[in-house]
């Protein structure tokens, strides 16, 4: 059985995850929601109004960048790519979020607490 | 009979005149609800539009929720040089307008002053203070026309006011404080019309919706 994540946890977790998905490629809102949710194997279920402030926080931050196009049933929609400054912020995040999940794991001694 | 079309429409009016969200916020959460409507009708056959809409907008949230979320994210740059317009242009009434520091005029009595014994180009310059309270009151609401026109307005006044003004000399503090705040919220207004403009659009690469 999953466990739904904490909220705090899932709010710390939303840049590294944004920028994540953005790695694989560009996507748009509604897209990045339902692979957070397929990634995580459901456990994280992102609020659909939680998502466009952190995505509209990170493209100010210069970390993503945002441009709309027309899709093929003639809507607005509006992706989203990873900068070279959100490819380096990633690799930080990265290395932050093994080096506390490594102490994590040494600290319940590897075993599932 | 449910009307789908009528029903985003009214979503979208609502949520642009009971929010602060931008245009180019409000889109990018109709595209999010119009996705989130045909995959539900997609999934289930069964399932009306109106039960497909109400379960869309249940999970988007409420409209204010979600503004709340957008302001503690926070704000765009317009919103702060739009609140230094203000603070420079409260500040610039109770500032020493014109003169030196052995006699000079308030900033309230300049004005008042220029509205009684000016020149028409100076009780226009007088008259163009209320650009400022205006901008701030229209810049929060949704009417794009008529803030690209007060846009223009500022603007005009800002350049006008300082050209004048400067050839007349004997400017203190309070007068550049006054022009400053004509200036911020004329970059704050430039600002937010570049939010109001429509995006480049080109045809999306063929990707699943």
């Amino acid at each position: 059985m999953t466990v739904p994540a904490y909220r705090e946890l899932v709010a710390a977790s939303s840049r590294p995850m944004v920028l994540s998905i953005l790695a694989g490629g560009e996507s748009y809102g509604y897209q990045m929601l339902k692979q957070v949710k397929l990634l995580s194997g459901g456990s994280v279920d992102w609020s659909d109004g939680m998502l466009y402030p952190v995505l509209h926080r990170l493209e100010r931050d210069g970390l993503i960048a945002g441009r709309w196009q027309l899709t093929d049933a003639g809507r607005r929609r509006k992706y989203y790519r990873l900068t070279e400054r959100g490819k380096r912020q990633l690799s930080r995040d990265r290395a932050s979020w093994r080096t506390l999940t490594t102490a994590l794991e040494a600290a319940w001694g590897g075993s599932h607490v | 009979m449910f009307d789908l079309e009528a029903a985003f429409r009214n979503w979208r009016m609502r949520t642009e005149r009971g929010t602060s969200l931008s245009p180019r916020e409000v889109d990018e959460l109709e595209d999010h609800l119009r996705v989130h409507v045909d995959l539900e009708l997609e999934l289930d056959k069964a399932l009306t539009p109106a039960r497909a809409f109400a379960l869309a907008r249940s999970a988007m949230g409420q409209p204010k929720t979600v503004s709340g979320e957008f302001a503690k994210a926070g704000k765009p740059r317009w919103r702060h040089l739009l609140r230094a317009g203000g603070a420079l242009f409260a500040a610039s009434w109770f500032l020493p307008a014109v003169g030196d520091a052995t006699a000079h005029l308030w900033g309230w009595e300049a004005f008042l002053l220029a509205l009684e014994w000016g020149n028409p180009v100076e009780v226009l310059g007088a008259l163009s203070s209320i650009l400022v309270p205006l901008a701030m009151y229209m810049s929060g609401r949704g009417h794009r026309s008529k803030l690209r026109w007060l846009t223009w307005c500022v603007t005009g006044a800002a350049v006008l006011n300082l050209l004048y003004w400067i050839a007349s000399g004997g400017l203190a503090v309070g007068f550049w404080a006054w022009v400053g705040s004509f200036i911020c919220t004329a970059c704050a207004l430039w600002a937010r019309g570049r939010e109001w403009a429509s995006a480049k659009l080109r045809p999306s690469p063929a990707r699943p919706s």
